[in-house]
């Protein structure tokens, strides 16, 4: 080869070089479920997919003539038992949370010394969350900010998005805000818009082992039918239930500490489904919970109630 | 000798445009570093090499046994991160395979494997035959034979279901090494008795 196709050559090398890292960085080829188009942030969105809302689960009453009419509790997206009727088993569960709460340190500190004695001063804050944190910037989840406060006010370092103790106060916490309804602003441009368009591509992304996104079991045919021993439900108005008594997963310890936040069952679907299961609080699963969360505007919170569709069977090691 | 310049500098653009594409039609290169193997006590076992020519083990699974899936080897398809390497993975392109009969499987370990929630895991969406209650997710398997699909189809569809059905919820076994050659040829000759 003579001098210039050399020089030809490594010109078009150095293009190649070029589109090459600017290919890596952006032009990633996913696949996704179809369906992200029809998503709205509003509980009512789910009229595009499942399209039981209006009929059967759209507040109290309708659930209620829904059973009465004898509908499924599938196709009331299980909101009859996940959503009506609150938990004895949650409720007792919630007690550590209590006291976690009110604990105070050698120092004499503790959540109730800022927040009030009974939460006074977090009532309702669950209906905003995820929101942007004043200092640092970025989009924060509930369990974030109970790290962020017992590292900076408490000197803990304990209270990790995935311990026993983060999950506790946040179900705790979560509680304070029953009956309140979901209000998230992802329309307005901004860092809370931005992570909600991420959440919503990453919930209909392809992943993992499987090749299986979020979306999969959640919009049908899956969701509401058989899985495992389990029905996955719609995702719409689900985030109003979380943190949720989970039986039968348990968190650290022998006792009744089934409790999941939402975090933490993002984390138990990844696992369930072979796909690489992230840190809790990661900004991937804050993104997703933004989604979830946004997707359940406009319906209440419930909180404690429980969810309890597993078939055990079917877990127990085959021989 | 600036045509010939040109000329050479638009040939080697165009073929550093497609290389991405190229790339794309081969098996990811970090599945090459997750090996199967079969031990003596028959277990299958999954192994995730240190890299393509380094085989020291970075972590083992034994598929049907007690433990999950590691995160290891999971990271090795694309993922919900955003800050993990995983998160620049592409999407498995479609493969398709060629079949060549018979099935050549052994019905009781494609049993083991298709009714086994750490394995094949089948059964999370199929009911299957000898008399296995599974999901409503996928059709009813348990007389899948009296269809007569032809055995090249059945395979594609357990090796990569998008060939047929791209948004599907089903996994792409083949493509993903959840499962090998003889793992599939297992699973039919337990789904397709007598073919």
């Amino acid at each position: 080869m003579d001098k210039p196709a050399i020089l030809g050559a490594l010109l078009g090398l150095g293009v190649f070089g070029f589109t090459a890292v600017g290919a890596m960085a952006q032009d990633v080829r996913r696949e996704h479920v179809p369906g992200r188009e029809k998503v709205i942030p509003h509980v009512s969105g789910d009229r595009h997919f499942s399209n039981t809302y209006d009929s059967n689960w759209k507040d109290e009453a309708t659930i209620r003539a829904a059973i009465k009419k004898g509908v499924p509790s599938r196709e009331i997206n299980f909101k009859d038992f996940r959503w009506l009727q609150k938990s004895l088993d949650g409720d007792m569960a919630m007690d550590e949370g209590r006291e976690l709460y009110a604990k105070k340190d050698a120092k004499g500190r503790s959540c109730a010394g800022c927040h009030g004695d009974g939460g006074e001063k977090l009532k309702g804050i669950q209906a905003g969350y995820p929101k942007v944190h004043a200092r640092t910037g970025k989009v924060t989840v509930i369990p974030t900010q109970i790290r962020i406060c017992a590292e900076e006010r408490l000197e803990r370092n304990d209270l990790k998005e995935d311990t026993r103790a983060n999950a506790m106060l946040a179900f705790f916490i979560g509680s304070l805000s029953d009956g309140k309804v979901i209000n998230i602003d992802v329309t307005s441009p901004g860092p809370l818009k931005d992570s909600y368009e991420r959440g919503k591509e990453l919930f209909f992304r392809r992943t993992g082992m499987f090749h299986f996104a979020c979306a999969h079991c959640h919009t049908a045919p899956t969701a509401t039918s058989y899985i495992r021993g389990q029905r996955p439900s719609t995702f719409f108005g689900d985030a109003s239930q979380y943190p949720i008594w989970h039986y039968p997963f348990q968190l650290p310890g022998q006792d009744r500490g089934f409790v999941f936040t939402l975090q933490h069952q993002i984390r138990s679907c990844q696992t369930l489904s072979r796909m690489y299961p992230g840190q809790e609080g990661s900004p991937g699963f804050v993104d997703i919970e933004v989604f979830l969360t946004a997707v359940s505007n406009g319906y209440k919170i419930s909180i404690p109630t429980m969810q309890h569709n597993m078939q055990m069977e079917y877990l127990k090691e085959r021989e | 000798m600036i045509r010939t310049m040109i000329r050479d500098g638009i040939v080697a653009f165009a073929l550093a445009l497609m290389l991405p594409f190229a790339a794309g039609a081969q098996m990811s290169p970090q599945l090459e570093r997750l090996e199967h193997v079969q031990t003596p006590d028959g277990q299958t076992k999954l192994i995730l090499k240190t890299s393509k020519t380094d085989p020291k083990p970075v972590v083992e699974w034994v598929a049907g046994g007690p433990a999950f899936m590691p995160p290891d080897i999971l990271k090795l398809y694309p993922c919900h991160s955003v800050e993990e390497p995983c998160a620049n993975i592409p999407a498995p392109a479609v493969e398709k395979v060629a079949f060549k009969g018979p099935i050549n499987g052994n019905a009781k370990r494609g049993e083991a494997i298709a009714i086994n929630i750490r394995w094949g895991n089948c059964i999370a969406c199929h009911s299957l035959p000898n008399g296995h209650k599974g999901g409503t997710i996928g059709i009813d398997l348990s007389a899948y034979a009296s269809l007569n699909h032809p055995l090249d189809y059945v395979y594609q569809r357990i090796w990569d279901n998008r060939a047929f059905a791209p948004d599907a919820h089903m996994p792409i076994y083949g493509t993903n090494k959840v499962l090998l050659d003889q793992d599939i040829r297992d699973v039919m000759a337990f789904i397709l008795p007598g073919k």
